[in-house]
C-alpha cells in the first residue's frame, strides 16, 4: 500500500457516485481490500447514507400519519346526499348527523361538508384544522 | 402504498372523469414522498408537515394544470419545492433541537422515549444537512438516495444537468465529510 495510493482513494470516496460505493472499480477495490482504514472509512460513508435513508423514512412515517383525509363515510354520507338531494330537489337535502358521527368516530373531528365540497382534516399535537375545497377534476 | 408512473396516469386519467376516489388514491398514495422531499427540503419534520398539508390543498384545486408532457413525479416536485421554499422562507430562523435539552427530559412513557429518539434523529439528520444549501440537499435525495440520473434531477429542480452535477460534487464532498469526520461514532 502506497501513501499515494491511499490519497487517491480517499478522493475517490468523497466524489464517487452511489453505484461505485457499493462495487468499486478493480484498482480501489484492491486498495480497499488491503486498507483497513480506507476500507472503514467507506463503510462509514455507507452507513452514513443508511441512516439518512432509513431517518427521513422514519421521520416521513411519523409525520405522515399525523395528518389525515376527513372521515371516508361521512365523506361517501355528503356524496349521498348530494345524490337524493338530485333526485328529489323538493325535497331538503340529507345530511350526516353531526352527532351521530361523533358517536361513531369519538376520536375524529366531525365535518360535514357540503355537496360538491371535500373536507381535508389535519391533525396536529396543538390543533387541528379543517379545509373545506370544492372538488373539481381536470378541466 | 408506492405508486408507478403508469399507475399514476391510470389515476391521473380516472380524476379526468371526476373521479374523486382517485383523487384520494392519488394523494394517499404520493403522500410519504411528499413528506419527505419536504423534509429534505426544509430540514425541519413540522415545516415538512405544513409543506405536504399545502401540496394535498393544491393537488385538490390544481390537478389540472399538470399537462402530462413530465412525469408526473418530476411536476409534483416542482409543487412541493415551491411550497417547501415558500414555508421555508416564513419560517428561517427556527429553533433548534438542542441535544443536552434532550438528553435532560424525563423518560416518563414510552410515546414520550419514542418521540425523543425521533427528535434525535431529526437533530442528527439536520446536522448532516447543516451545511448543505437546499439544492445540494435535494440532488443528494434525488441522485444518491432515490436513484436518479444527474439530468432528470436537474430536469425536477428547472436547472442545466451541468449545474446539477456540479452541485451534486459539492454535495457529496460536503456530506461524506460530515459522515466521516463528525460522526464517527455513529459507524463504527
Amino acid at each position: 500500500m502506497t501513501e499515494r495510493a491511499e490519497v487517491h482513494v480517499r478522493e475517490w470516496l468523497l466524489g464517487a457516485e452511489m453505484g461505485e460505493l457499493r462495487e468499486p472499480p478493480a484498482e480501489v477495490a484492491a486498495h480497499l481490500h488491503e486498507c483497513v482504514a480506507c476500507s472503514s472509512e467507506l463503510r462509514r460513508v455507507l452507513a452514513g447514507y443508511r441512516l439518512l435513508d432509513e431517518g427521513l423514512g422514519r421521520l416521513t412515517r411519523r409525520h405522515a400519519g399525523r395528518w389525515r383525509w376527513a372521515p371516508l363515510p361521512l365523506l361517501a354520507a355528503a356524496a349521498a346526499a348530494a345524490f337524493l338531494l338530485a333526485q328529489h330537489p323538493e325535497r331538503p337535502p340529507l345530511r350526516p348527523s353531526p352527532l351521530l358521527a361523533q358517536l361513531m368516530f369519538p376520536d375524529e373531528p366531525v365535518v360535514t361538508p357540503a355537496p360538491g365540497q371535500q373536507a381535508v382534516v389535519m391533525q396536529r399535537n396543538d390543533m387541528t384544522v379543517i379545509w373545506l375545497t370544492n372538488f373539481r377534476g381536470k378541466p | 402504498m408506492a405508486l408507478s408512473e403508469a399507475g399514476l396516469r391510470q389515476l391521473i386519467e380516472r380524476i379526468d372523469g371526476g373521479d374523486r376516489a382517485a383523487a384520494d388514491a392519488l394523494i394517499g398514495g404520493m403522500r410519504d414522498r411528499i413528506v419527505r422531499w419536504a423534509l429534505v427540503i426544509t430540514g425541519d419534520v413540522d415545516d415538512a408537515e405544513d409543506v405536504a398539508q399545502r401540496v394535498s390543498i393544491t393537488l385538490h384545486q390544481r390537478l389540472g394544470g399538470f399537462e402530462g408532457r413530465a412525469r408526473f413525479t418530476t411536476w409534483l416536485y416542482t409543487v412541493v419545492r415551491n411550497a417547501a421554499l415558500d414555508v421555508r422562507g416564513r419560517s428561517r430562523g427556527h429553533a433548534t433541537v438542542d441535544e443536552d435539552e434532550l438528553a435532560a427530559l424525563p423518560a416518563a412513557t414510552e410515546d414520550r422515549l419514542a418521540r425523543v429518539h425521533d427528535d434525535r434523529l431529526a437533530s442528527l439528520i439536520r446536522g448532516f444537512f447543516s451545511e448543505l444549501p437546499p439544492r445540494q440537499r435535494q440532488l443528494i435525495e434525488l441522485v444518491d438516495q432515490e436513484g436518479q440520473t444527474a439530468a432528470e434531477a436537474a430536469h425536477a429542480l428547472g436547472i442545466k444537468p451541468e449545474t446539477a452535477r456540479v452541485h451534486l460534487m459539492r454535495a457529496r464532498r460536503a456530506l461524506r465529510r460530515i459522515m466521516l469526520d463528525r460522526h464517527p461514532e455513529m459507524f463504527e
